[in-house]
């Protein structure tokens, strides 16, 4: 019977992870050209505090928008890019290789493409407009990492204990050529930080800097080899398979 | 049992109070003292006082509302113990609720002056 359970639940455990592509794939992946789309469907900063109250714990929760005053889906793609890069992906952000009404329906496509995806279709029913898919193979990509986020979320602590800052991307790789996913899964970034100030004033001020490094930070954390990346966090190499 | 019962309903009602009137994750409710002027502060000279909005509604027109919560609302609590798990959703509501009240809201042109301040 134990034994039973324990299959079960390795099974379970097996069937929510996404195995990395093969050696192959991702050969022929790196030998191709790749564009990177980050699309920030939050667009804001997710806050929780625990506050002490000496027989319990409470938490509170808030949040800050940037919609409008960051271009995130243009910083984040870039940055993307050029880790991508440092692993051996020949990659460019859609933003350097698309004109700007191009970037204007290329976002639309985005917005339909998460709705599509978070209305628990299934993942193959996840794929390109023609027009977009057409639009980026004349420019000559094979391969398209399409990102999004659950955005950046800031958890302040109490009792001394460090804060922890945490970010879930969602990475869809498309096969532009042969019109089908190559790989899809999410990747944790969890790093723990000193607060220096108080609370979001310290992400928000001088036109949101803090937060622009943090999100820096975490991105370079996940890209990083070996055993030396940050609190908990993933590894694009490791996950994905890009060896 | 009974009396057990009450003293924890009184310390959740105490928790959940002061809880609601602290000022945590550095949210601001000072918006008189900033003393913001129409039709002459920017949206960035907000931003910088304030910080970011909690939520931002565009319109056609090229009008932007920014809306600032009073508090940070509460989402959980746990008793007795040193991390949260547990949640509590109606209390989590009525103090969500009363954050909005005390919050501000400023409407901005398209070239990003106020025009409007509700405080």
């Amino acid at each position: 019977m134990l034994r039973v359970i324990v299959l079960l639940g390795v099974a379970l455990l097996s069937a929510c992870v996404t195995p990395p592509m093969s050696p192959e794939s991702a050969r022929t992946l790196k030998s191709g050209k790749s564009a990177v789309a980050f699309y920030d469907v939050t667009e804001r900063i997710n806050y929780i505090e625990d506050v002490y109250l000496v027989l319990g714990v409470a938490q509170v929760a808030s949040e800050s928008v940037y919609s409008g005053i960051w271009n995130s889906n243009k910083d984040l793609s870039a940055m993307h890019a050029e880790e991508l890069a440092k692993i051996g992906v020949r990659v460019r952000s859609v933003y350097d290789a698309l004109s700007e009404a191009e970037i204007s329906g290329f976002t639309a496509m985005q917005k339909e493409l998460y709705a599509l995806n978070t209305s628990g279709q299934d993942t193959s029913a996840i794929q390109l407009k023609p027009l977009h898919r057409d639009l980026l193979l004349q420019k000559g990509f094979d391969y398209l990492f399409w990102l999004n986020w659950s955005g950046y979320t800031l958890h302040i602590k109490t009792l001394g204990l460090p804060s922890l800052e945490t970010s879930n991307t969602e990475y869809w790789i498309f096969d532009l050529k042969k019109n089908s996913l190559l790989w899809h899964g999410t990747i944790r970034a969890t790093d723990r930080l000193r607060i220096k100030g108080k609370g979001k004033v310290f992400l928000e001020k001088d036109d949101l800097s803090g937060l622009k490094t943090e999100v820096t930070k975490l991105t370079k954390e996940i890209y990083k080899s070996g055993t030396n990346r940050g609190y908990r966090s993933e590894s694009v190499i490791k996950k994905i398979g890009l060896e | 049992m009974g009396k057990a019962v009450t003293r924890l309903i009184v310390f959740i009602f105490l928790t959940v109070s002061l809880t609601a009137c602290a000022n945590k994750i550095g949210v601001r409710k000072d918006f008189k003292r900033a003393n913001f002027e129409i039709g002459k502060t920017t949206k960035k000279e907000v931003i910088d006082y304030l910080g970011l909005p909690q939520k931002i509604m565009k319109y056609a027109d090229g009008r932007e509302h920014y809306f600032y919560p009073g508090a940070a609302r509460l989402t959980g609590l746990c008793i007795g113990c040193g991390d949260v798990s547990g949640r509590v959703g109606v209390i989590s509501s009525a103090v969500s609720q009363a954050a909005v009240e005390d919050g501000a809201e400023y409407i901005f042109t398209s070239n990003g002056v106020l025009v409007a301040k509700y405080e």
